[in-house]
């Protein structure tokens, strides 16, 4: 089929900028070329609203940053390429803005696409109907997507990402982890000059230490830490990790409950990811709610820890099965049934992207640098003149 | 040492209004006069040739593109990503037709307990054992040498012809997404054909889906419209893929399910096996994150599914003027070479400014600091320095100034710098116009001046972490050879060259570091060798 490719040897770019890594590749290909951190020398492109001229400096580091995308990673020259761009339809407006006006006028693409990253993540299935639950970096996202449209009246989110765990990380690693100096064993918060607990030390961590556990153990612990001492309860055994010339040790009630933040909240009990699927699921249009239940997407970076999906799926059957909560009186179903889509979870919407990309249609909807120049102004996704919903299947 | 060590340090005005240090700008010589062009506003270009920097294998983009970029002969080492090596050892033949765990020379004991199981899987050895029974088979794997991880680490079988023994790796899901994506092209294909019908109201549909000559009717009709041979073949495929699903029955749905099995679905995940919970964990076997990424189509999560990362192809980058379109950098084509063919590096034009002494200190009063300029164009270079008070310049690109800096000098005094003469060794000496300037010029040898100048931070108490910034502008006048169009000079080939005297004006912005010098920052004395100038031009 390849002389039915429309661009020859110039597949479109497909960039999805995530809050804190970005895929970037070739259209209709099955893996991006490249995952890198959002990062411009160290400093995060989405915290540009803590320096002090804040569009003057995202533009900059936005400029810099499509340079290394476009000459150092694709090597491919800007002038003469199709970009498609992958973001949550709750991207900052002034984001979209300076971005468009960065690959326009700076980088002279000669189209871009806005694709929303959970209408995206359908196309890597298939399917014309699904529940997108997204977990990045800043926020958990749960987006219902029906025929090509992000049903955004009924998005919900939450601060339940990457950032969220790694501050709770920090402090309970402050709070319960030992150094051993000689053969003292001293609590972490007591040293003198502790060493900083940087983002990436708190990742390396997250990955290497912990995992989310089953949901019968995080049961038993819920129980029991109202009854009993932290020392009592049988949590995994210790891990040592280096830390700078340290050996830092984190304690099994670390390595297990760390993630709890998301299924359990102690202020606001609806406030987590399985409430919130199904609070969203609730409130769909009656004629799509069995579509959605039985159509969920997982995607993002968060739903690869080790455990998180075995666990999201018996807290969210726990929440409709037990007689105490609303839900089991809102749904007739007792499960819900759950996709996987042909790539690993943290470039699903990149995947997506990818392979609408590659179709001979994507001219129809992507903004040209002539109509951009015209209207002067990048269309917002609710603007009724930008003609944005997708291939129907 | 404003280039050595932070080059961030003195920054030069762009002509896009941007600050740069002196290593990030080029200048084109074709715009007057003489604009500097910073890495942000010239326009980058990719050669064509692709080469792995390794192996300088050289290919054009279609064959880089078909093998996704990835040089099939050189690795990076998946947990260090520095290069891996190839390293050759040979195993003796299997007695008694049985295999035996194999003799490896060269490898450490770590090594050879990986390898009954790296040399049993490997399918060549017994089949050609037969024809060198004494002799030992020569194999392969590979090997980093910066933190010891080898291919036989991970049960990778060594192989018996290197380079090109590994086998890049397929993504497991490809099937499912050529079979994704051949079912949106056909459906895309038919919206398409349905948007133009909806264009072209009036057309006859047959019209649209004639394949070629039958029909002379037809749009598509190449020699009457002189539609080139690839768009009508594309549009010919097109149409046949109209033709077998024109049904307007069948709709997009229902079509793009007899092309795609449905994606299926499941009911819970993998639970995580039980002696996750009862072993003590080993967290040296999962990768870190930048392991995964460096791998995207498997994302290995254990050390032991590392696999080596095939070496990108890279592709030299030649820069424009966004002005005139001419090139202001061009590196040669020869892939070896590191050489350019043309280079318009401001570096070669512009006198650099760099710091030599940073004094303690003291709020608005006169601090003397020590300027050093070179200059590194082919001829000398006239400079004088220009106080600037100009609110337009000084409040450029968020550039703060929270210093005065001045020149104590006469105002018009010109300093010629030397051209930069690598056939004799010059020792550092001031020239009898220098001793005039009363100390101000300090120091020169070859195409090295130091310049004395004063520095007045006018920063107010609460602001002592803040960093003494100033700005100055530093007049250049050099003699060019005038540049005509080539149709000119086409015409008059043997005119003399002439030389043009232009003088151009840098702003240069300074930045001296934190106001008190704590962390490790340290008073940079006056070097010795200032002294010793200037004690020798007195002594003369």
């Amino acid at each position: 089929m390849s002389f039915l490719e429309p661009f020859g040897d110039k597949p479109a770019i497909i960039i999805d900028i995530g809050h804190a890594y970005t895929k970037c590749g070739y259209s209709a290909e099955p893996a991006p070329h490249a995952i890198i951190p959002t990062q411009v020398s160290q400093k995060k492109i989405f915290d540009y609203k803590n320096f002090s001229n804040s569009s003057d400096t995202l533009k900059e580091m936005l400029i810099e940053f499509f340079y290394k995308i476009y000459y150092k990673i694709l090597n491919t020259n800007s002038k003469e390429r199709k970009v498609v761009i992958v973001e949550s339809v709750l991207t900052p407006s002034e984001f979209r803005t300076i971005l468009a006006d960065v690959l326009f006028n700076n980088f002279q693409a000669s189209s871009v696409l806005f694709m929303p990253s959970h209408m995206a993540s359908t196309y890597t299935l298939g399917i014309n109907r699904a529940l997108v639950i997204d977990i990045g970096y800043a926020d958990c996202q749960i987006m219902p997507v029906s025929d090509g449209y992000s049903l955004t009246n009924l998005c919900n989110f939450v601060s339940l990402g990457a950032k969220e765990i790694h501050s709770h990380l920090k402090d309970m690693i402050e709070e319960y982890a030992f150094v051993t100096i000689g053969n003292e064993k001293v609590k972490f918060s007591s040293l003198a000059n502790k060493p900083n607990l940087t983002e990436s030390i708190l990742e390396d961590i997250k990955l290497k230490c912990c995992f989310v556990t089953s949901f019968d153990r995080a049961q038993r612990f819920n129980d029991e830490i109202k009854l009993k001492n932290l020392q009592e309860l049988e949590f995994v055994t210790d891990c040592d990790f280096n830390l700078e010339n340290l050996i830092l040790q984190i304690p099994g009630y670390v390595r297990e409950m760390a993630f709890e933040i998301l299924f359990r909240n102690e202020i606001d009990k609806e406030q987590t990811i399985p409430h919130l699927i199904l609070e969203t699921l609730s409130k769909c249009p009656i004629d799509l709610k069995k579509d959605f239940a039985s159509n969920i997407v997982l995607i993002g970076g968060g739903c690869m820890l080790t455990g998180f999906k075995n666990r999201l799926v018996k807290e969210i059957n726990c929440l409709l099965n037990s007689p105490h909560e609303k839900y089991s009186k809102i749904f007739s179903f007792n499960n819900l049934n759950y996709h996987t889509p042909p790539s690993h979870e943290n470039y699903t919407a990149w995947l997506g992207a990818s392979l609408f990309g590659s179709l001979e249609i994507l001219d129809n909807y992507s903004l040209h640098n002539g109509k951009y120049k015209e209207l002067d102004r990048l269309p917002d996704w609710f603007s009724i003149n930008l003609k944005s919903n997708m291939v129907q299947i | 040492m404003a280039t050595l060590i932070d080059a961030n340090k003195v920054k030069y005005l762009c002509s896009c209004k941007r600050l740069k240090p002196l290593s990030y700008l080029y200048y084109c010589k074709y715009c007057k006069p003489f604009t500097l062009k910073c890495k942000d506003c010239v326009i980058h270009e990719i050669d064509q040739k692709f080469f792995c920097a390794n192996c300088f294998d050289n290919k054009v983009q279609k064959e880089v593109m078909s093998v996704k970029y990835k040089c099939a002969s050189c690795f990076n080492c998946p947990v260090c990503k520095n290069l891996l090596l190839i390293r050759a050892s040979s195993i003796k033949p299997p007695k008694d037709g049985v295999q035996s765990p194999l003799a490896v020379s060269q490898s450490s004991p770590a090594l050879v307990t990986q390898t009954p199981n790296a040399s049993s899987s490997n399918p060549a050895t017994p089949q050609q054992s037969p024809q060198a029974p004494q002799q030992g088979q020569k194999v392969f794997y590979l090997i980093c040498v910066f933190c010891r991880w080898t291919t036989r680490d991970v049960g990778i079988p060594d192989v018996t012809s290197a380079p090109g023994g590994w086998k890049l790796q397929e993504n497991p899901h490809v099937k499912r997404i050529q079979e994704l994506t051949e079912g949106y092209k056909v459906i895309a294909a038919r919206e398409k054909l349905e948007k133009d019908r909806k264009k072209y109201p009036n057309l006859k549909r047959r019209s649209l889906y004639i394949s070629g000559s039958s029909s002379s009717s037809s749009i598509l009709h190449a020699d009457k419209y002189g539609i080139l041979a690839p768009v009508q073949k594309r549009l010919a495929a097109t149409a046949s893929i109209g033709n077998q699903n024109l049904d307007p029955q069948i709709t997009m749905e229902q079509q793009f399910r007899s092309l795609v099995k449905p994606a299926q679905t499941v009911d819970s995940f993998e639970e995580l096996p039980e002696d996750f919970f009862a072993n003590p964990p080993n967290i040296n076997s999962i990768t870190s994150i930048n392991q995964r990424h460096a791998n995207p189509d498997f994302q290995p999560s254990k050390a032991s599914e590392l696999y080596p990362l095939n070496k990108f192809y890279q592709s030299k980058e030649s820069k424009r003027c966004s002005g005139c379109e001419h090139n202001v950098l061009k590196p040669e084509s020869n892939v070896i070479s590191i050489k350019f063919k043309l280079h318009q590096m401001a570096l070669f034009l512009v006198p650099e400014v760099r710091i030599m002494t940073i004094p303690k200190w003291t709020l608005n009063e006169e601090n003397e600091v020590i300027l050093s300029i070179t200059n590194r164009y082919e001829s000398d270079v006239t400079v004088s320095f220009v106080n600037i008070d100009n609110e337009n310049v000084l409040n450029l690109s968020g550039f703060k100034p929270t210093a005065k800096i001045e020149f104590k000098t006469r105002d018009d005094l010109s300093i010629v710098i030397d051209r930069q003469d690598n056939s004799k060794v010059q020792q550092a000496q001031l020239k009898q116009s220098d001793l005039e300037t009363n100390g101000f010029l300090c120091f020169r040898r070859d195409n090295k001046i130091a310049v004395k100048c004063t520095v007045t931070p006018f920063l107010s108490n609460t602001e002592i972490k803040d960093h003494v910034k100033c700005v100055f502008g530093l007049k250049c006048s050099i003699n060019m050879p005038e540049i005509s169009s080539p149709q000119v000079q086409g015409s008059t080939p043997t005119t003399k060259e002439n030389f043009v005297n232009s003088v151009i004006t840098h702003y240069v912005f300074v930045d001296f570091g934190p106001l008190r010098l704590e962390d490790g920052l340290k008073v940079v004395p006056t070097p010795r060798f200032i002294d010793d100038c200037l004690k020798a031009s007195l002594n003369k």
